[in-house]
């Protein structure tokens, strides 16, 4: 994969040329607040907030739209007339995407793309481009990525940005990535070495939070004693099932699906809405059955799912480490912390039964 | 730009609507594209009433080859089910489906079968009850039980006295609470097991489906008369959304019920946390 460099001000030419080009719209962190930045349409270099703050939510929204329609169908009086999909695709560039959401993006390429895959994602991913922002040290303390393995990314990005100073290291990811850069001749080869350099002391800056390996993490939660472990309970009786992490996670796809008419009656469609495993209601059926009607059952099982289920399925641990759920916590739940406390009792449990 | 779309239903026209039950009631449906809805007994279909929404129902029909009719018995109990109870003959839904797996029946061939129905879960079963009479000499002896609440729940009447005047099919029946007029069994579904025949076990396959409260019970007695774990099908009822391994809501551990179920084996399921 090419290397280039450019400085900072050729960079925002470029990016504001991009802008003008019009081809494709740009959507890039933005501040919102004063302590909150997120990914949003750009309109000039200026806007744009590539400065270490993490955004509020993954781009997983220009991918995967809370409300996107179905389908649409047309009424005649009861009867019903047409039944279409139709998807309006806007071509885009998401600009400042960390390699935790890049990571994320690939984790859902892989989910959407596998059996029965999910047009509306695939088209979508189609007609957008990803320019990675790179970390050379964590934004927070939540950051998790040196547990996860997520800082370092090969593909998923058509350019990849890392910031050195006043000048930017621009890795080229695909022909399409390639092609933006045509006739930027202000934007030059630059050397792996120098890249190098800069990663040299980076490994130091990102602490490794998750006691376990990302790799034993589903061998150790396939023990029953850590599925039936009390700790669980601990956690449901802390947990508020308000779904804040899982609409904030970059790798959580689940949905609802809702049908909604027109004022008329005669035209309507189906939408499907971003919905969360914590929710109480996720699980229940019609008539009222839940089968996950306990708090610590939906907790124990999104904590599975991103450290066991989803690898089954998927080969892939679904916690990218971007740290977003436990951000969002209101009561400081991170899924590190609980793989952190099974693994401590689990082992002084074991230590006990050795007595 | 439009799409092809795995959300997009065909239409079916319903042909006849019967009350069974104050909640219950049966619909004979025709898919407008002529084609069959080749489904496998046990699977279940997204059944659309465009306004209102989507809900999984079980096919209560026993496949069919040729014939792009095909029947649903619906309980009274969610919007969408709600909604369909104010159509008529003539009006027209939007089905997606078949989905998931129904019951292994080329495996079933050659054995005894026993099934076990709680309350709806006479629905899905009726599928595969009716496909053994259909090739009646590809299996051996069958035993039905069948548990309702009251008598007034019990669905499928005319084919109950059918199935019961047969002599190679042996039905009984039994309801939680009794009421005058009623001479048959009362009490949990369970009180039935000492009624029936001797049973040769791993010569008998199981098909059981009923709300979840009654699997735990089933498996005793089954393990008493010491039927294999393998020669056990349990139906599962979640909340399938999109019928394509991707809402998440009707995941059990690692497993989609849309995709892998409704119909498990007990064996392969009896590991599962949160299955029944």
């Amino acid at each position: 994969m090419k290397l280039k460099i450019a400085s900072k001000k050729t960079l925002a030419n470029f990016i504001n040329l991009l802008i003008k080009k019009e081809d494709r719209r740009l959507i890039g962190p933005k501040r919102k607040d004063k302590e909150n930045v997120v990914f949003a349409p750009i309109s000039s270099w200026d806007e744009l907030c590539l400065a270490n703050t993490v955004t509020l939510l993954p781009p997983k929204q220009f991918l995967f739209p809370n409300g996107e329609e179905l389908i649409r169908f047309e009424m005649e009086g009861k009867e019903v007339k047409r039944v279409y999909s139709s998807l309006e695709l806007e071509p885009q560039i998401i600009i400042g995407v960390r390699p935790c959401d890049i990571h994320g993006i690939l984790h859902l390429d892989k989910i959407m793309n596998a059996e029965n895959a999910d047009c509306y994602y695939i088209k979508r991913r189609e007609a957008t481009l990803i320019i990675g922002l790179d970390c050379l040290e964590p934004l927070d303390d939540y950051c998790n990525c040196a547990s996860f393995n997520t800082l370092e990314v090969t593909e998923g990005f058509d350019l990849f940005l890392t910031e050195a100073k006043d000048r930017y290291y621009i890795r080229i990811g695909s022909p399409q990535g390639e092609a933006l850069l045509a006739n930027c001749d202000e934007i030059i080869e630059a050397k792996e070495e120098e890249l190098k350099e800069l990663y040299k002391k980076r490994s130091l800056l990102f602490p490794r939070h998750l006691k376990l390996s990302v790799e034993e993490l589903p061998a150790f939660l396939a023990s029953d004693k850590v599925y039936n472990h009390p700790y669980w309970e601990e956690l449901g009786r802390q947990c508020l099932s308000c779904g804040s992490c899982n609409i904030v996670c970059p790798t959580c796809y689940c949905f609802d699906v809702r049908e909604e008419m027109s004022l008329a009656l005669n035209t309507g469609s189906k939408c499907r809405y971003w919905d969360g495993c914590h929710l109480g209601s996720f699980a229940q059926v019609a008539g009222g059955f839940n089968f996950r009607g306990k708090t610590f059952e939906r907790v124990r099982h999104r904590m599975y799912r991103k450290g066991k289920y989803q690898v089954e399925k998927y080969n892939q641990v679904a916690c990218v480490g971007c740290g977003r759920c436990a951000r969002a916590c209101l009561v400081n739940i991170s899924p590190v912390t609980t793989y952190n406390n099974l693994a401590q009792s689990a082992y002084i449990a074991q230590k006990g039964d050795e007595r | 730009m439009e799409i092809q779309s795995a959300y997009i239903p065909e239409i079916a026209e319903i042909l006849e609507i019967r009350q069974f039950t104050e909640k219950e009631r049966f619909y004979r449906l025709k898919l407008l594209s002529g084609k069959p809805l080749n489904n496998q007994p046990g699977q279940f279909v997204e059944v659309t009433v465009f306004g209102v929404g989507e809900a999984p129902i079980s096919v209560s029909s026993p496949p069919s080859s040729t014939e792009p009719v095909f029947e649903l018995c619906v309980r009274e109990v969610g919007s969408v089910t709600t909604a369909l109870t104010y159509l008529a003959p003539g009006d027209k839904v939007g089905i997606r489906g078949p989905f998931g797996k129904g019951f292994p029946v080329e495996e079933f061939k050659g054995y005894d079968i026993l099934f076990i129905a709680g309350g709806l879960g006479i629905v899905p079963l009726r599928s595969l009850i009716k496909y053994t009479l259909e090739y009646r000499h590809c299996f051996g002896f069958l035993d039905i039980l069948y548990g309702t609440r009251t008598p007034g729940d019990i669905l499928f009447r005319d084919e109950l006295i059918s199935w019961r005047n047969r002599q190679d099919l042996n039905l009984l029946l039994t309801v939680d609470i009794g009421y005058r007029g009623w001479i048959g069994n009362v009490g949990v579904i369970t009180t039935l097991f000492p009624l029936l025949r001797k049973l040769e076990p791993v010569q008998t396959k199981v098909a059981v489906c009923g709300p979840p409260v009654m699997y735990k019970f089933i498996i005793r007695e089954l393990r008493d008369i010491g039927i294999p774990d393998e020669n056990i099908y349990f139906s599962l009822e979640r909340k399938m959304k999109c019928g394509l391994g991707k809402c998440g809501h009707c995941q059990i551990n690692n497993v989609y019920v849309c995709q892998e179920g409704p119909v498990f084996n007990y064996a392969l399921i009896k590991q599962l946390e949160e299955a029944i």
